[in-house]
């Protein structure tokens, strides 16, 4: 185990931002941490990093205990924080040569690495560039690039695409898949469910300081008793039609809002036949018909009753 | 130390705009105008001999010429009583002396020279009639050395050795230095914030790091000092070859004061950083006026302030660092001895010292509740 976090108690006042949290992170992998605004992802990664103390619990990086003097750990922690953390009065060449020299004093060997990290994440154009003058995208990929140049076995990454436009999104993601590839293990907080499905191959979803669900994606998926969703546009369907598809064989819940039917289906089951045959049987005009497979945010639905995004 | 964090610390405070436009720009800016305002202040302050003239029609008493050229306060002329009143009439000189029944200053109009010309020479009747009167009534007082010994004025104050080489004005850039120097208050206000991790996200990322907080600390403090320094040089290299403002041979000894001021005014600021919770702005606007109260408390607006706070509350005066700075700048001005120079010197190092010492234990102590 790279990382394990065994029963965390964080408290502010009589709110309690971890409660008991148990994670574990295995070494190569991408590890995300999905919840909504609040649950206590950043806590949980500035405890990991002890930046925070706790009530109760332990850490451990590498195997070995991790507190704020645990240097030779935080030598191999790279970190890049949910909000651009830079000096604005230095360069972009400036600000990635800074934070490495924190990592690596020897000056040959971080010349390389900067150059490297630089070149990682496409700035080599922008390194006289003041971060002021930088683009939101671009200033993001300095965020990486001064978190991740001493080349560390292990990353952290605070919703690092927050406020980023859809390209630059892809680029820092398409990067933190280089990341792994070259050997870094890492964690990867985010509310985007998106995000956590394209990237992650293991994953802890927390809501008000627990983890609610753990596992790979399909793991985590299959804890639910939801299958496929079928959607279908229709234009004139009737309640008496609604009542009947609810009694078709595996279907759990049937719901019609503005012209969109969904019907939903039990986990393993599959009704997009029987829907079809039914809609043409009854003569009820449609649009486009697809079935989707149920996604992170179901599971967030099922499990807590509300949506990720609330 | 770590000389990668000094050499980036001293880089972006050169580059930091409104660090280098408080720190340096906004000291030479104000020597400027106090340049400006004191070269007018020195014409308007600066005393013009009265002009008097000595008519030839008649006999002056004996020895009035010389008392009038040995006061400093007038320019004398001869010439006769018609070229006189012509030039009076003219306004080319103030007035002239004629010797008549008595003395007699004329004069044509109202005024400061009026005043001075006609109390002096008051003074000088009013005197002179005295020792004619005690001489006459006992002759023989003049073979006891009575007029040697004569002596008109008391003087009620002690000597000390003075310096008098020094412009009065220069006190005023004394100050001007003292503000300067403490103005690192800020700067090091700020470098704290770059250590505290629940202060900012900077902060939080080099907490995260295999640094140590206090090498951090120490590494970023002293580029604080040396940047509030260079600024301080500056301005004085700008008082002395720009403005002229002469500092005499003390240059050396102001130069080693504001190098303590410096670091005293930095750790104030870092104290300060440790000890409160505000937000990083809040806490630069706070540290900033708390400097401009302590340069208000020791004399540096209203120097009658600083006469009141000795009085009135000397140990105040003993734990400000501005009131020691501008202390230890009037004592290298007024005394040509350098005790109270040293004492001052050694007070503010040791408050810096003070400061220091919190500082590390209040940062090294610190742990986060929340971010």
């Amino acid at each position: 185990m790279i990382v394990k976090i065994d029963n965390l108690v964080k408290r502010y006042g009589d709110l309690i931002a971890l409660d008991h949290l148990n994670i574990e992170i295995k070494e190569g992998e991408i590890f995300g941490l999905l919840g909504p605004n609040g649950s206590g992802k950043t806590t949980a990664i500035n405890c990991l990093l002890s930046l925070l103390k706790f009530d109760k619990g332990s850490i451990k990086i590498f195997g070995k205990e991790m507190k704020p003097s645990a240097y030779d750990i935080k030598r191999d922690i790279g970190i890049v924080m949910q909000n651009v953390a830079v000096f604005d009065e230095l360069t972009v060449y400036e600000n990635i040569d800074y934070f490495c020299g924190l990592y690596v004093t020897d000056k040959k060997k971080r010349k390389e690495l900067v150059e490297e990290a630089i070149e990682f994440v496409a700035l080599k154009d922008f390194v006289k560039f003041y971060p002021p003058k930088l683009s939101g995208g671009l200033l993001r990929r300095l965020n990486i690039a001064c978190g991740i140049a001493h080349k560390p076995k292990l990353i952290i990454l605070d919703e690092p695409t927050v406020a980023v436009d859809p390209q630059s999104r892809n680029n820092i993601l398409e990067g933190i898949k280089k990341l792994n590839e070259q050997g870094s293990t890492i964690i990867y907080t985010s509310h985007y469910m998106e995000e956590i499905e394209q990237l992650c191959s293991r994953l802890a979803i927390l809501d008000k300081g627990k983890v609610i669900a753990t596992g790979t994606k399909e793991e985590v998926k299959g804890m639910i008793s939801l299958g496929e969703k079928i959607v279908v546009e229709t234009f004139n369907i009737s309640e008496d039609h609604l009542s009947k598809i609810r009694e078709i064989p595996n279907v759990t819940d049937v719901e019609l809002k503005e012209n969109i039917l969904t019907v939903k289906q039990k986990s393993g089951a599959s009704n997009l036949v029987n829907i079809m045959h039914y809609i043409a049987e009854n003569d009820i005009s449609y649009g486009k018909i697809y079935s989707e497979l149920p996604t992170l945010n179901d599971v967030f639905l099922e499990i807590t009753g509300k949506e990720l995004r609330d | 130390m770590s000389f990668h964090i000094f050499k980036y610390s001293f880089k972006s405070l050169i580059k930091d705009k409104m660090a280098l436009f408080w720190m340096l720009c906004f000291p030479l800016i104000l020597a400027t105008f106090f340049n400006l305002a004191f070269t007018n202040l020195s014409a308007i302050e600066g005393f013009e001999k009265v002009e008097i003239a000595i008519t030839t029609d008649h006999t002056m008493p004996e020895g009035l010429e010389q008392a009038m050229e040995e006061s400093n306060l007038f320019t004398l002329s001869h010439m006769t009583e018609a070229d006189a009143k012509e030039q009076l009439s003219e306004s080319e000189i103030t007035g002239y002396l004629k010797y008549t029944d008595g003395l007699e200053l004329v004069i044509l109009n109202t005024g400061l020279n009026q005043s001075i010309a006609k109390v002096f020479l008051d003074n000088y009747v009013q005197i002179s009639t005295t020792i004619y009167n005690i001489i006459e009534g006992n002759p023989q007082l003049i073979q006891t050395g009575f007029l040697e010994d004569l002596d008109f004025s008391q003087g009620f104050t002690e000597e000390v050795p003075v310096n008098n080489s020094l412009d009065m004005l220069v006190v005023h850039y004394y100050a001007l230095i003292a503000m300067t120097c403490l103005f690192s208050a800020v700067a090091g206000c700020f470098a704290t914030a770059l250590i505290q991790a629940d202060q900012t996200q900077l902060a939080a990322r080099i907490n995260v790091a295999p640094t140590h907080k206090l090498k951090a600390f120490l590494s970023m403090i002293p580029a604080t000092i040396l940047f509030q320094f260079m600024s301080t040089v500056i301005l004085l290299i700008y008082l002395t070859q720009i403005l002229n403002v002469n500092f005499g041979d003390q240059v050396l000894y102001i130069v080693l004061l504001c190098l303590v001021g410096c670091f005293t005014g930095t750790m104030f600021g870092a104290m300060f950083g440790c000890l409160t919770r505000f937000k990083t702005e809040v806490k630069d606007m706070v540290v900033s006026n708390i400097i401009m109260v302590m340069c208000f408390l020791s004399g540096l607006m209203v120097l009658q302030i600083k006469y009141i706070i000795q009085e009135k509350a000397p140990i105040l005066g003993y734990i400000n660092p501005a009131n020691l700075i501008t202390d230890g700048l009037y004592a290298l001005y007024y005394y040509d001895t350098y005790e109270r120079y040293f004492f001052n010197l050694t007070l503010l190092g040791s408050l810096g010292i003070i400061f220091c010492a919190i500082s590390i234990l209040v940062l090294r102590r610190q742990k986060y509740a929340s971010i």
